[in-house]
């Protein structure tokens, strides 16, 4: 029995004789070669990377597929099957993530470029408005040419706003919304493409060139509601960006500061979120004060004596103590009432006077119905002439219904009676 | 059939025995599998031990260091090659080994239960394999040994004997 044994144990050392090679070796191969396959699905990157590896997982499971027993236990509780399974599944993730990273680099190359070709065409339009500007202040402009100015001016510093939102957005956009996600690398490669791109000082710069429109011009009341519109739009914006803005900055300064601190403060006329902020508060300031002067003119030139306002609370503490003495005095307000505030503020003003920077809709419905207690007292002889017209109206169709036709003689029969 | 006195004695006493005797017999678990499927190569620690995470053993390689190279420190910072046998004995040995030891576990202790002589020079790469009932010894090309806790099986090449 022994030498059976001894003789099957001797075959079997035969058979596999050139076979030999330990257990201990094959797990650790595979093992390294598994890691290093999972270290390189997990950074690739590029198309090739990409397409070489499954040909690598396919070679490294046809190599053990003969030790899977032994690789199962040698990691138990893996399974051979699950380790191979695992490593196809995170490759199918890799592949997505890489095509998804790839996709987004073309992106970001095409936001660059857009970046060239907006900054291009940024400057082409900041030299138009200096020389739309200029011509704007020359006073040997027709009506007709002051207006087409105004018109081309408007469309130019509109036109550069978008181009500047535009530029925002290819800066933005590769970082994603929310700013606490983005590593301390992210945030301060964020803060360099600003600084580069010079883009806060781009959108402080929109609001100087509304500043400066606004100085150059008197404006027609229905201009105003477009440009309160648009200030309302960059505001949104803007609040919108700014702390984005200012946290990249922040991280970009501390950084450069060397203290790698993110609360470091940067003194208000060097930040460049402080400059917008200013800019656009005397925005806001001289759209307000351009407002209220063109509303006052309305009254001056009418030779309605209101008291002089300059803002919101002025206008209707003005409007309100105007109608209260009209009414105490019992004047004729007619020009107030008919030719200014309906012919004028009710037709022209109303839709800039109800943005929320001036009036507001309550306040200037509150206004309007104090302007309408003038109309209380007074006899409006419209309606005398309109029941006029109607008594006669009514009378003339009476008498058309109730005349009487006039009778037409039958002639007299010329035939003899037989 | 007349019963004595003695012999009515005698078959009390068999009856007892034959209720006692299997009371008092070992509880045991038989087909018992130890084996662990790879060798575990392990590096002995300055302190002249080694430890083996997965399996949780750890002794204190000093003494057979002594044995086998007259040097109880010997083995420091070097790698020695553990597997355990599917019917639980140690089998232990390195590169410049001339034997395999095989140890029986007892209480916080290895017993040495045989010694293969496998090499007269020393071996060069040796590698430990399970192969079901047998552990395999492999150097290199020169050498494939299979044994058992009691035995020892060469190939054509090797000068593997027992001692």
């Amino acid at each position: 029995m022994k030498i059976l044994r001894l003789a099957i144990l001797v075959f079997t050392v035969a058979t596999v004789g050139f076979a030999q090679q330990s257990d201990f070796e094959i797990k650790e191969r595979f093992k390294s070669m598994y890691d290093e396959l999972k270290r390189d699905i997990d950074s690739v990157k590029t198309a090739e990377q990409i397409a070489m590896i499954p040909n690598r997982i396919s070679g490294l499971e046809t190599e053990f597929v003969g030790h899977k027993d032994l690789i199962g236990a040698a990691f138990y509780p893996e399974t051979f099957e699950n380790m191979m399974t695992r490593l196809k599944d995170q490759f199918a993730l890799a592949e997505t993530k890489a095509t998804t990273i790839q996709t987004q680099g073309t992106r970001i190359g095409e936001l660059e470029s857009q970046l060239v070709i907006l900054n291009t065409e940024l400057a082409r339009l900041n030299s138009e408005r200096e020389e739309l500007i200029a011509k704007l202040r020359s006073a040997n402009n027709s009506a007709a040419q002051q207006q087409d100015i105004v018109r081309r001016l408007t469309a130019n510093l509109q036109a550069k706003d978008k181009l500047v939102n535009a530029m925002i957005d290819s800066i933005f956009l590769p970082f994603g919304k929310n700013m606490e996600s983005l590593t301390e690398v992210q945030t301060d490669a964020l803060g360099k493409k600003l600084e580069k791109t010079n883009i806060v000082t781009r959108i402080a710069d929109i609001a100087q060139d509304n500043v400066k429109f606004l100085e150059a011009t008197n404006l027609e009341p229905k201009d105003y509601s477009t440009l309160v519109n648009q200030y309302e739009q960059f505001r949104n914006r803007w609040n919108g960006l700014r702390e984005r803005v200012n946290m990249a900055f922040e991280a970009s300064n501390a950084k450069a500061a060397g203290k790698g601190k993110k609360d470091q403060t940067v003194p208000a006329d060097e930040n460049p979120v402080g400059r917008v902020d200013a800019s656009l508060a005397e925005w806001q300031n001289k759209l307000n004060s351009s407002v209220w002067a063109g509303v006052m003119r309305e009254f001056s030139s009418r030779s309605v004596a209101v008291h002089p306002f300059t803002d919101a609370q002025s206008f209707s503490a003005s409007i309100r103590a105007y109608v209260d003495s009209a009414k105490a005095a019992g004047g004729d307000t007619k020009a107030f009432d008919d030719e200014i505030w309906v012919q004028r503020i009710e037709k022209e003003w109303k839709p800039t006077l109800e943005k929320d920077i001036l009036l507001g809709k309550t306040e200037y419905a509150s206004l309007d119905r104090k302007v309408a207690e003038l109309r209380e007292n007074k006899f409006d002889w419209k309606i005398v002439f309109w029941v006029v017209n109607g008594i006669v109206i009514v009378l003339v169709a009476w008498w058309l219904f109730n005349r009487k036709p006039k009778k037409v003689q039958q002639p007299v029969s010329q035939n003899p009676k037989v | 059939m007349k019963i004595t006195l003695q012999s009515a004695k005698a078959l009390i006493l068999m009856v007892g025995l034959g209720f006692l005797l299997p009371a008092c017999s070992t509880f045991t678990l038989q087909q018992v599998d130890f084996g662990w499927p790879v060798e575990s190569v392990l590096k002995v620690k300055d302190n002249n031990t080694v430890a083996e995470g997965r399996y949780a053993i750890a002794f204190n390689i000093a003494p057979l260091a002594a044995r086998e190279f007259q040097d109880s420190t010997a083995l420091k910072g070097k790698e020695i090659r553990l597997l355990r046998s599917n019917e639980g004995l140690y089998f232990l040995t390195g590169p410049n080994f001339k034997y395999v030891y095989v140890m029986t576990p007892g209480a916080s202790e290895l017993k040495l239960w045989n010694t293969f002589e496998v090499s007269k020079t020393g071996l060069k790469h040796p590698v430990l394999n399970q192969r079901d009932p047998y552990v395999e010894l492999i150097d290199g090309k020169e050498m494939r040994v299979l044994m058992t806790s009691d035995d020892i099986v060469k190939d054509a090449d090797s000068r593997a004997e027992k001692h």
